[in-house]
């Protein structure tokens, strides 16, 4: 795109502070967000149902496997569409770049002496922007998919992939008909539609040329097929006489049993819907009625616009597998937060961060790719199998590499690299903080990171480092640790546990050793890596990681466990990952990864603790589903098992959804950061839970902070002003505990 | 093919009458196309007029005059002559105007179309057409009401039992494949399902033993 602006628009995210002022205004449009919340609730349950009784992953990865095997010969597969095609008697093109195919496209308008056009939806043709060229070339262009349609007539882009008009309500749609009826604007959703229905036929009967995108190219048979609920493809391809049909390379598959495979997944994980209203498959010059003389015309125009270049890219070429279905956005939180407009350049949602930086560049991109909280729901979700997150951490990294990180985070992976430095640097700050300490929290931060941030209190770092308290602990232990039968666990801390809240793990290696662990604490381990990764450090994301292979190396480990599922995550499924290219350090990687459990698993299906072992306090516990436990590791069932041991389990709608902590992620987006905190807070609060427990050191973090933080904000308000400590040290507040901490608690004193 | 020689299989008939309920498609077991004839002029005669969309240069609008009230009209290219004759006389009958050829002079829109699916797919509710000639595949893209006759012994559990007939259908030099699932819908408007946006308002399958 040369970098110019599409239609003169305003781009939210095109500098940092811009940014930041657009989020915060979709923070405070109500409409938005109400309408986002009650998308992201349905989608979630109707998507559920949608899949039940069907084997999800398994169709999932055959369109994974259906798009790599289209992928790794695309250039066999244009050859034999292309052939196949012009045999029938299409005209096929080739267009390396959006100017191309824009040019292409005006040309087959003047040639034919074509002046009005109609489209139906097609991402292609936002992608290159097609619109405005036609219209530069005195074309009228009408968009005839509903939300399509009214976004054209606002000026605005699409919100959505799928749903582009979700931004608006009937009362803005409204207003926007009325202007073409010039009657009274009617409100009515019904009659709205009736609306474009009768606008929109005319149009169709007037148009000399329909442009769509496709959903497939199927080489074997020179066809496209195109999936519509509306039936305005129908109409496109059949009454105006020349068709133009805008397809991506990535579209083509070698037969229809591979579209069929896909077509399975996406109205599944679009909308819900085991299939679209309409699939129309096109092949041929079918007949035209119009003008006996004059027969049907028919365009391919395949794009390739960067994609050619991405299928070279190894680590990222997965991203051509999408197949445009939105999932990617409908379950992101951030999304939900903020909309469309602020998830990406054209393409929307995880897709839209990385086709942004992809296809439309780094200035682009560079700014919108750090607005992700790396909860991996779209990962989870993703119709063809994509690493989305990862692939969005990776970008970050090239970005980095490419522009130069900003100093702040080369400064922190400098110190964070270094495994002396870093924790020399701890304790100073430790001592640094003393005077702002009140109980475990900073009671108030310096102005530099005040301001936006203040909205959750931060946690004091703590008098004595699990390091520190491990030989006095390991002492004690001795008598018992020599005699124990039990598996040879070795503890990885992770910097929040072993500088912010040891006494979670004090408390969790209790509990290991009730049922005999051997459990061990290699001094030489570092950070995981993950916090240096998520900044796009790559280097020094490497160097942990390595320090870490050599601190786990001991053969005889059974376990090595984490309390903190974003460092076992990490461990487990990115180690292998990060050390491909290294054989002898991959093996490492691979024995390490084999080993890495999370304590809830741990403690459920190695040391199997039972129902004998507690005594369930009666206060109702609420859980909170971190996401690199749940969706990162796919461990479920287990800490809601043990909550169910150990105290009164209360479920609760929204278990899943993000906290908005994500490391950096709230330092560099506190108000969206604060504002998952601020939803998650309140959906415990409806629940009636008093208690909260959680199985990650940075949702304690995050959800303990924005408690503090309420109780603080009430506190004040009762005082008329600014409340002291003693003030707020009364306040009622929710009970948040990670879960090494709730089991010790309710453990039965004999067992003790 | 497994049904082409052996008996319908039932559960695939019913499956595809649970499937079509939750998309909006009315389904209705009838004898043979006899049978299936008689259910579309059943709906005929139930069909609230067009509401007539206005779009210049379509032939119906200017014919249609103010002082004598316009015939419901029904569209059936695909039938054979001798189908089509018989259709022709019990439509009349009833008042109907039947057409079979010029569609494209309907594009602001009638009653209700008739076609017969190649095949169907129980699993999605879905009848599959293939319409290489111009009038058939108007016929159900302008019509409010469109009523589509499947054969029970072309009936399949999924999508891929049927890949072979797809693929010989998109072998052929022209063809247009069209797979429906319901009537036409929406869900632009602040997400509520609202049925006929470009296609038709109602959609009705005979399912022909
Ligand atoms: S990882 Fe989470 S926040 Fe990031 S894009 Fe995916 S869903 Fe959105
Ligand atoms: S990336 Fe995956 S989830 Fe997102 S639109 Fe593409 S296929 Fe769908």
């Amino acid at each position: 795109m040369n970098g110019q602006e599409r239609d003169g628009r305003d781009y939210p995210a095109a500098s940092s502070k811009k940014y930041h002022k657009s989020l915060n205004q979709a923070l405070e449009d109500s409409f938005l967000r109400k309408t986002l919340d009650k998308f992201a609730v349905q989608y979630r349950s109707s998507r559920e149902a949608i899949f039940s009784g069907l084997a999800e992953k398994e169709l999932i990865r055959e369109v994974a496997l259906a798009k790599d095997g289209a992928l790794s010969r695309i250039g066999e597969l244009y050859g034999e569409f292309a052939q196949k095609a012009r045999e029938k008697g299409l005209i096929v093109h080739r267009a390396q770049t959006a100017q191309e195919a824009r040019e292409i496209i005006s040309n087959i308008a003047r040639e034919n002496g074509a002046k009005k056009v109609i489209k139906s939806k097609s991402m292609t043709a936002e992608e290159i922007d097609l619109n405005r060229a036609l219209e530069g070339a005195g074309l009228e262009v009408v968009e005839t998919d509903l939300g399509e349609w009214i976004i054209q007539l606002r000026d605005e882009p699409p919100s959505h992939m799928v749903l582009p008009a979700i931004h608006l309500s009937r009362f803005q749609v409204a207003e926007e008909f009325a202007k073409l009826t010039a009657g009274e604007p009617d409100t009515d959703i019904g009659k709205l539609v009736k609306v474009a229905r009768r606008e929109l036929r005319a149009k169709f009967a007037e148009a000399d040329l329909g442009v769509t995108g496709a959903n497939f190219a199927v080489a074997a048979s020179g066809a496209i097929g195109l999936c519509t609920n509306e039936g305005n493809a129908r109409l496109t391809t059949n009454l105006p006489r020349i068709h133009v049909a805008l397809i991506g390379l990535d579209k083509l598959v070698p037969t229809a049993a591979e579209a069929l495979s896909i077509l399975r997944v996406l109205p599944r994980n679009a909308t819900a819907q085991p299939i679209t209203t309409y699939v129309s498959w096109l092949t041929g010059i079918v007949d035209y009625g119009a003008a006996a003389d004059k027969g049907k015309i028919v365009h391919a125009v395949f794009l390739d616009n960067g994609r050619l270049d991405l299928i070279k890219d190894p680590k990222c070429r997965e991203v051509l597998r999408c197949v445009r279905c939105g999932a990617c956005a409908n379950v992101c939180p951030v999304f939900r937060l903020v909309g469309g407009h602020r998830m990406g350049y054209v393409y929307i949602g995880a897709i839209g961060l990385i086709l942004t930086y992809f296809l439309h560049g780094r200035e682009k991109a560079k700014n919108l790719i750090n607005n992700c909280v790396g909860c991996e729901a779209c990962k989870d979700v993703c119709a063809a199998g994509i690493d989305l997150s990862g692939i969005i951490s990776e970008i970050r990294a090239r970005i980095n590499e490419e522009d130069g990180a900003p100093i702040t985070s080369s400064l922190l992976s400098a110190v964070m690299g270094n495994r002396d430095l870093f924790h020399a640097l701890l304790k100073y700050a430790k001592y640094a903080q003393k005077p702002a300490v009140t109980g475990s929290f900073v009671r108030h931060l310096p102005e530099i990171v005040a301001g936006s941030h203040g909205f959750r209190a931060l946690p004091a770092i703590a008098n004595r480092s699990f390091r520190e308290t491990w030989p006095q602990l390991e002492a004690q232990m001795a008598p018992k640790l020599g005699q124990s039968k039990g598996p040879r666990v070795a503890v990885m801390a992770g910097c929040a546990h072993d500088f912010i809240y040891p006494e979670q793990l004090v408390e969790a290696v209790k509990l290991l050793l009730i049922k005999e662990a051997k459990v061990s604490f290699p001094t030489d381990q570092s950070c995981c890596g993950l916090p240096l990764q998520a900044l796009g450090q790559r280097e020094a994301s490497l160097k942990t990681a390595k320090t870490n292979l050599r601190a786990f190396a001991a053969k005889d480990l059974d376990y090595v466990v984490s309390l903190c599922p974003s460092c076992a995550n990490f461990m487990k499924n990115r180690y292998p990952l990060l050390f491909a290219h290294d054989p002898d350090l991959l093996e490492m990687a691979q024995n390490l990864s084999a080993r890495v459990i999370d304590f809830s698993s741990l403690v459920k299906n190695v040391l199997k603790f039972s129902p004998d072992d507690f005594t369930p306090g009666s206060l109702k516990v609420a859980y909170h589903s971190p996401c690199h436990l749940g969706r990162g590791l796919g461990v479920h069932q287990e800490p809601r098992q043990l909550i169910a041991l150990a105290g009164q389990y209360l479920k609760t709608p929204e278990e899943e959804v993000c906290c908005g902590f994500g490391g950096s992620y709230s330092l560099k987006f506190p108000e969206i950061s604060a504002a998952l905190m601020k939803r998650k807070l309140e959906s415990i609060d409806e629940s009636g839970a008093e208690v909260l427990v959680t199985d990650c050191p940075g949702c304690v973090l995050q959800l303990r902070g924005g408690e503090e933080q309420r109780k603080r904000a009430k506190a004040a308000a009762q005082a008329g002003g600014q409340a002291k400590a003693k003030d707020y040290a009364q306040e009622k507040s929710l009970k948040i505990q990670h879960i090494s901490e709730f089991l010790s608690e309710n453990i039965k004193k004999a067992t003790k | 093919m497994p049904n082409s020689e052996g008996p319908p299989s039932f559960s695939a008939v019913n499956e595809f009458k649970k499937k079509a309920q939750a998309v909006s498609t009315e389904t209705v077991e009838v004898k043979g196309l006899g049978g299936a004839l008689d259910y579309l002029l059943k709906v005929a005669k139930e069909a609230s007029p067009a509401s007539l969309l206005p779009v210049s240069g379509a032939e119906f609008p200017k014919a249609s005059n103010r002082a004598e009230p316009r015939k419901k009209l029904i569209a059936a290219p695909g039938l054979t002559d001798a189908d089509f004759d018989r259709l022709d006389k019990k439509a009349s009958e009833l008042g109907f105007g039947l057409i079979r050829k010029g569609l494209r002079d309907f594009v602001s829109g009638f009653e209700v179309a008739f076609s017969v699916a190649a095949f169907g797919v129980a699993e999605t509710a879905t009848c599959v057409l293939e319409n290489e000639s111009e009038d058939a595949r108007l016929a159900g893209m302008l019509a409010e009401t469109h009523v589509v006759a499947l054969d029970k012994k072309r009936l399949f559990e999924t999508s891929r039992d049927a890949l072979g007939l797809l693929e010989a259908a998109l072998n052929r030099p022209a063809n247009f494949v069209s797979f429906i699932s319901g009537p036409s819908r929406t869900s632009d408007i602040e997400r509520v399902l609202t049925l006929g946006v470009h296609g038709p308002f109602h959609f009705h399958v005979a399912l022909m033993d």
